[in-house]
């Protein structure tokens, strides 16, 4: 045998070992390091995959101190709208997000841990205090917010949540709220995330979060 | 005691007597979650059934607890949740109708008292026979649970 062959399969084995470990490392880079897995396809929520930043909000929660984007940073955030003398959808969904909030492994819990925040878009009859006591009601966790109604579009028109005052003679102001029924998951980034539509299914929205948080990570 | 308030007494004898002897419609489970106390419209819920040969359409609603009570429903249209008041609502004969968390509800308005877990709140039904039917619903802890689902369980 002469020593060329030998010398020619030593380099094409290197060669191939090399190619293998490059692979094999790509393969441990991408599962490690970067995201784990995919999202799966059945999701309870639409998924924005770029996000959308929002900016511009000047509102207040319901302690009275300012309530900017900067709150928003470096927790994941739920979002939802209504209003305190709405009897029905909204200590549904409230009661929704409690739920969801108890079906939470600790996984998805754990610190930081995310925020829910009630949105009323009625200021005029929902008053700070009252907007407190109507989200603590439901868990002491909840946070309402709010502003005047140009501070309150700021945040709608960037998340597409409508609202709208309709005339309602039975009731001592005179009108009601129609309202988006949506629940919109802000990253901790600050942007829009995700969006759950009704109806709200409290089992698919816990694992959907669990999914959503592992893919796009803290 | 006056002649009016006998009279008036006569009538309530004799109105509860129609009632028992001629209404037909049977309410279950009526329930109230309990709501923060600064809420001002409560929700009621409960199953309305008719055993009879012939449609029943209710026609409004009615609470001594309450300065009004109206029929509504939540209608959920493009993302977009509005209630909108029911002047009748039929109730078909043989048959029955659900108020149920996300649809038709009594919009119970203005309490009269703050109402807490435990408490007996009687409301009126009327029919566009004319009737009133009264029962009692009661205040319930706030949970997704619907409380009248007893023959569910998963």
């Amino acid at each position: 045998m002469s020593p060329e062959p030998n010398n020619q399969s030593r380099l094409t084995t290197i060669v191939v070992i090399a190619v293998i470990a490059l692979i094999l490392g790509i393969v441990v880079w991408q599962s490690v390091i970067t995201k784990p897995g995919k999202l799966p396809e059945q999701l309870a929520a639409t998924v924005l995959p770029q996000g959308k930043p929002i900016t511009g909000l000047s509102l207040k929660d319901h302690d009275g101190e300012l309530f900017t984007e900067q709150r928003f940073k470096g927790k994941w955030s739920f979002l939802f709208f209504g209003f305190t003398n709405c009897p029905d959808i909204c200590p549904t969904t409230m009661l929704v997000m409690k739920a969801v909030w108890a079906k939470l492994p600790d996984a998805a819990k754990r610190a930081p841990e995310p925020q829910l925040y009630f949105v009323s878009v009625d200021p005029q009859r929902d008053t700070l205090d009252k907007l407190k006591a109507y989200a603590t009601f439901y868990h002491p966790d909840f946070v309402g917010i709010t502003g005047n109604l140009n501070q309150i579009d700021v945040l709608t028109n960037q998340l597409g949540v409508l609202y709208g005052y309709e005339d309602d003679e039975t009731t001592d102001d005179g009108y009601t709220v129609n309202h988006s029924a949506q629940i919109v998951l802000i990253d901790p980034d600050g942007k829009m995330r995700a969006v759950f539509s009704t109806p709200h299914n409290v089992r698919e929205m816990a694992k959907t979060f669990v999914a959503i948080r592992n893919y796009f990570g803290e | 005691m006056s002649l009016r308030s006998v009279f008036v007494g006569l009538l309530m004898f004799i109105s509860t007597s129609l009632v028992a002897n001629d209404t037909v419609l049977q309410v279950n489970d009526a329930w109230i979650p309990e709501a923060p106390p600064v809420a001002k419209m409560h929700a009621g819920y409960l199953e309305v059934i008719n055993p009879s040969d012939r449609d029943i359409n209710i026609t409004g609603a009615s609470s001594d607890a309450y300065k009004a009570v109206e029929i509504h429903q939540t209608v959920t249209r493009d993302g977009m949740a509005k209630m909108v008041r029911q002047q009748a609502l039929a109730v078909p004969k043989k048959g029955q109708v659900r108020f149920e968390r996300g649809g038709l509800h009594l919009m119970l308005m203005h309490p009269k008292q703050p109402i807490k877990v435990g408490d007996n709140v009687v409301i009126q039904l009327q029919t566009d026979s004319g009737q009133s039917l009264a029962f009692t619903a009661t205040v319930k802890p706030a949970t997704l649970d619907d409380h009248s689902h007893h023959h569910h369980h998963h």
